[in-house]
């Protein structure tokens, strides 16, 4: 029955967490508002990763796995920002373009989506 | 050389003979027997890109259109290109010998998901069977790359060819968690970390690649299919969207492919190596950790192939400096089997030519490799045929070499059989010449400005284009060479013996072909592999009596 | 296990792993290398969001204005205590109580099929607003450029993460089903692990997607 309590607990945790969350995005809390959001967000993971995903009772392979897969996740969103973050203007969305506000309503222009039922010429 | 093994006394049933007929091999979770089927199936696919590659170069061989018009070209680029890197490169080496060595050489009896084996093979070929189709019924002429906006506003349709590309991918996913888990959880008693062989070091990097990179492209490929169905603008700018997103997320997967590809053959490399060399590799632990470098730096560079695509000044000149620690990596491998090669005891058999091969063509790749990740240089290089020949060093140059000389290491591990020897080194060097006059005039003619994807070019690139298409008659002469004497030896060659090339590679401790479990009792290894000082010190039990 | 010279003809069929432990560890680390292929699969849809929030954030910032937070709050709260509920029944079910493991996953699929049909109530709101994806957007009241963006963005994170809470479910469906005809217990219960260890992760990817597109 230990293991049940265990896992009450760490629910507790999880949805006091979650309220949090929810309590803080009331907040003004300008540049800070995302940063604390997936804070929060990382811990609820990580618990829920070490405790209902058996991860406490498993050291070496699984938490290598997983680790690893944070880390990729990590360079993969990691460098893609840091280089769109240092593009000049005109390479940058929206880029010298005129976009159109209201994406279903243009008519002017070639169709940038060949529909599959078109017949190839 | 004689084996340095006793003959078995008993020989059971091998795992060919195990069971009989086509529906004992469609059902099989034989690790072995998957191996071997996927080696058929590949091989089928490799005489595929191959026919579509002569065909380009037949086209190439005048200026003007001459066999195909310029929208058949296209398409036939496409097909060569989609089926060499998604359906030949790309599953090769790890799910052909992978299969069917991984379990061999480290003591397991199979695989640890048998099944899964099966059903990764299964999706394999439907994926297969699926791009092949979208590719021909749709005429698809975007390149194997799918860049946007072209493949969503192009009026062939690359769905299938995307489902089939996203099936195939799941299928390498499948594998790829199968060897993980069995180099994890199913080494023998004695095969520590530091003694696992130095293939199956390279089939587990490549398969933290394949897992961590495969999904990526999977979900890149249905945001592609989603932007042609639904006009989605996440890679459309005119709808705000940025194309170069698209870059981004198919090179996070489909640069660190490019060592998917070449891993697994450096993995082979580092075996024939040693047994051909009659020496411990120079050192075991520097090619470990450079297998592990370059899984892992493999993932920093994908931003040198977008350096003319508009990405950030910043951005060009990290990607640039990134790419260039794959060449350190891949530097102390060369010195490491270098090293070995040094004062062995070398044995000049068709493996080995291909590993010289390999070794030479590797270096030029890798050389022109570094030499395209410099910005300023690429500027000039980018989308020419210099690129076109880089690639294709390491490619072909190096991955294909390194699956011929898998192909024949271990061919009487996988049959019982030996082939012609005489035939094998003389093929080999014709395809290793075959392969440099293919690809030697694509240097030239890529810096003298021939970009590529193009049918038609001025007539003074025309000896160059004629010298290339020679080389490439060669190459595919030599290919038919190789099939035909390794498909009478099949069945004529003279019976192998456990182990024709002395080797102390733990997978030849086993019979040659082995049987359905792959020892007769659980095989001990208190050396590592290739220690040619101790021979014979790794046993199947019965020996060690 | 020895087999020290032991005669020919050896029993070639020896156990493919040593014992159950080592075939749980093997299970348990091939789960959790697929659960890898998911996290990675989602990384996409982030980074997308990562980079257009980069591009347009006054547009990021305003979008949750135009959705509906109680709803999606509600799904957070719904999801986390179906997690909840999941952790218990492994619990139970390591303890030998079956018929309590079964009825926790029973209940665990019902907050499922809830969660489901607030994201169905969702998606209406969204269809009558004219706030759909790709070429078909047309929501007047938040037409700025790359407001399209954020709501095609919407539509297929949450998209694909309904779809794996589907398949979540039936995994669920299955286990509980299996649980009932007493198949696993205190002895055997990996795959009620396993299909957990799915259902967990679905719940954690919605924990990120949750604050991204709902609160910030």
């Amino acid at each position: 029955m230990r293991g049940g309590v265990r896992v009450l607990a760490v629910g507790a945790v999880l949805l006091a967490l979650a309220t949090l969350s929810f309590g803080l995005s009331r907040l003004p809390l300008g540049a800070w508002a995302v940063p604390a959001a997936l804070g929060i967000a990382l811990c609820k993971a990580v618990l829920i990763a070490f405790f209902f995903m058996h991860l406490a009772e498993r050291p070496g392979g699984p938490r290598l796995v997983i680790g690893t897969a944070g880390v990729f996740v990590g360079i993969l969103v990691g460098l893609v920002l840091a280089e769109a973050a240092a593009r000049a203007w005109p390479t940058l969305p929206p880029g010298p373009f005129p976009v159109s506000r209201l994406p279903g309503t243009e008519r002017s222009g070639p169709p940038r989506a060949a529909p599959p039922w078109l017949p190839l010429p | 050389m004689a084996p340095s093994h006793a003959e078995p006394t008993v020989a059971g049933p091998s795992y060919l003979d195990a069971e009989r007929g086509l529906w004992s091999w469609l059902t099989t979770r034989d690790h072995k027997r998957i191996g071997v089927m996927f080696l058929a199936v590949l091989l089928l696919m490799f005489l595929l890109g191959g026919i579509f590659a002569l065909a380009l170069r037949v086209e190439l061989l005048t200026p003007g259109e001459t066999v195909m018009g310029r929208l058949a070209y296209n398409r036939a680029f496409t097909v060569h290109g989609v089926v060499m890197v998604w359906l030949f490169l790309i599953p090769s080496i790890p799910t052909a010998f992978g299969n069917f060595l991984l379990p061999l050489m480290i003591g397991a009896r199979d695989v640890a998901f048998p099944r899964l084996n099966l059903a990764s093979f299964y999706l394999y070929v439907l994926g297969a069977v699926m791009t092949l189709w979208g590719v021909f019924q749709g005429g698809v002429d975007t390149g194997w790359t799918f860049y946007t906006p072209y493949s969503t506003v192009t009026g062939r349709d690359v769905m299938p060819v995307l489902l089939g590309v996203f099936v195939v991918g799941f299928s390498t996913i499948l594998t790829g968690i199968n060897f993980i888990t069995t180099v994890h959880t199913l080494r023998a008693p004695g095969v520590t970390w530091m003694k696992v062989p130095l293939f199956v070091w390279a089939i587990y990097g490549t398969s933290i690649i394949q897992v961590l990179a495969t999904p990526v492209l999977g979900m890149v490929l249905m945001l592609v299919a989603l932007e042609r169905v639904a006009g989605a603008g996440l890679f459309d700018s005119s709808r705000g969207g940025d194309p170069l997103l698209f870059q981004h997320l198919f090179w996070f997967y489909s640069h660190p492919a490019v060592y998917i590809m070449v891993l697994p053959g450096m993995g082979v490399i580092s075996e024939a190596v040693c047994a051909f060399s009659r020496k411990r590799p120079f050192s075991y632990r520097v090619i470990v950790w450079s297998t592990v470098g370059i899984s892992f730096v493999g993932f920093l560079t994908w931003g040198h192939h977008m350096f003319v695509s508009g990405q950030s000044t910043f951005g060009a000149g990290a990607f640039s400096l990134l790419s260039m620690l794959v060449a350190i990596f891949t530097a102390m491998k060369i010195f490491t089997w270098l090293g070995t090669m040094y004062r062995g005891s070398l044995w000049v058999s068709t493996p080995f030519t291909y590993v010289l091969g390999f070794i030479f063509l590797l270096f030029f790749g890798g050389m022109s490799g570094v030499a395209v990740a410099v910005t300023s240089a690429d500027l000039h290089w980018h989308d020419t045929y210099f690129v076109v020949a880089h690639f294709h060093f390491i490619m072909v140059g190096a991955s294909l070499m390194a699956f011929l000389a898998a192909l024949h290491y271990w061919f009487p591990k996988m049959c019982g059989r030996m082939y012609p020897e005489g035939m094998g080194i003389g093929t080999a060097v014709l395809i290793i010449f075959g392969f440099i006059a293919t690809f030697l005039p694509q240097f030239l003619l890529g810096n003298l400005g021939m970009p590529r994807r193009y049918a038609d070019y001025p007539e003074a690139f025309q000896p160059l284009h004629v010298a290339s298409t020679a080389g490439a008659s060669l190459l595919g002469f030599g290919f038919l060479i190789v099939a035909i004497y390794l498909g009478w030896s099949l069945r004529h060659g003279r019976a192998a013996g456990r182990n024709p090339w002395g080797s102390e590679g733990y997978e030849w401790l086993s019979d040659s072909p082995p049987p359905e479990f792959n020892f007769h009792a659980p095989p001990r290894f208190p050396r590592p592999p290739h220690d040619y000082a101790n021979p014979g010190a790794n046993t199947e039990v019965e020996h060690a009596a | 296990m020895r087999h020290e010279a032991s005669p020919r003809p050896v029993e070639p069929r020896a156990l493919h792993f040593g014992d159950e432990a080592s075939r749980q560890d093997a299970a348990h680390l091939g789960m959790w290398i697929f659960l890898a292929t998911e996290v990675l699969l989602f990384s996409v849809l982030f980074t997308a969001y990562a980079l257009y929030r980069l591009t347009y954030p006054g547009v990021f910032q305003q979008a949750p204005a135009h959705m509906d937070v109680f709803l999606g709050t509600l799904n957070t709260f719904v999801l986390v205590v179906s997690s909840i509920l999941v952790a218990l029944a492994v619990d139970a079910i390591r303890n030998g109580r079956d018929f309590a493991a079964a009825a926790l996953l029973a209940l665990s699929v019902l907050l499922g099929i809830a969660f489901l049909f607030i994201k169905a109530a969702e998606y209406t709101k969204h269809v009558h607003d004219g706030a759909l994806p790709g070429a078909w957007y047309a929501y007047e009241a938040f037409a700025l450029p790359g407001a399209n963006l954020y709501f095609t963005l919407y539509w297929v994170m949450t998209g694909v993460h309904a779809v794996h809470v589907l398949v979540g479910v039936g995994v669920l469906v299955t286990l509980a089903l299996r649980t009932l005809a007493g198949e696993f217990g205190a002895r055997f219960h990996t795959p009620v692990e396993l299909g957990g260890m799915y259902w967990h992760l679905v719940d954690v990817v919605w924990l990120f997607l949750w604050p991204l597109l709902y609160l910030t």
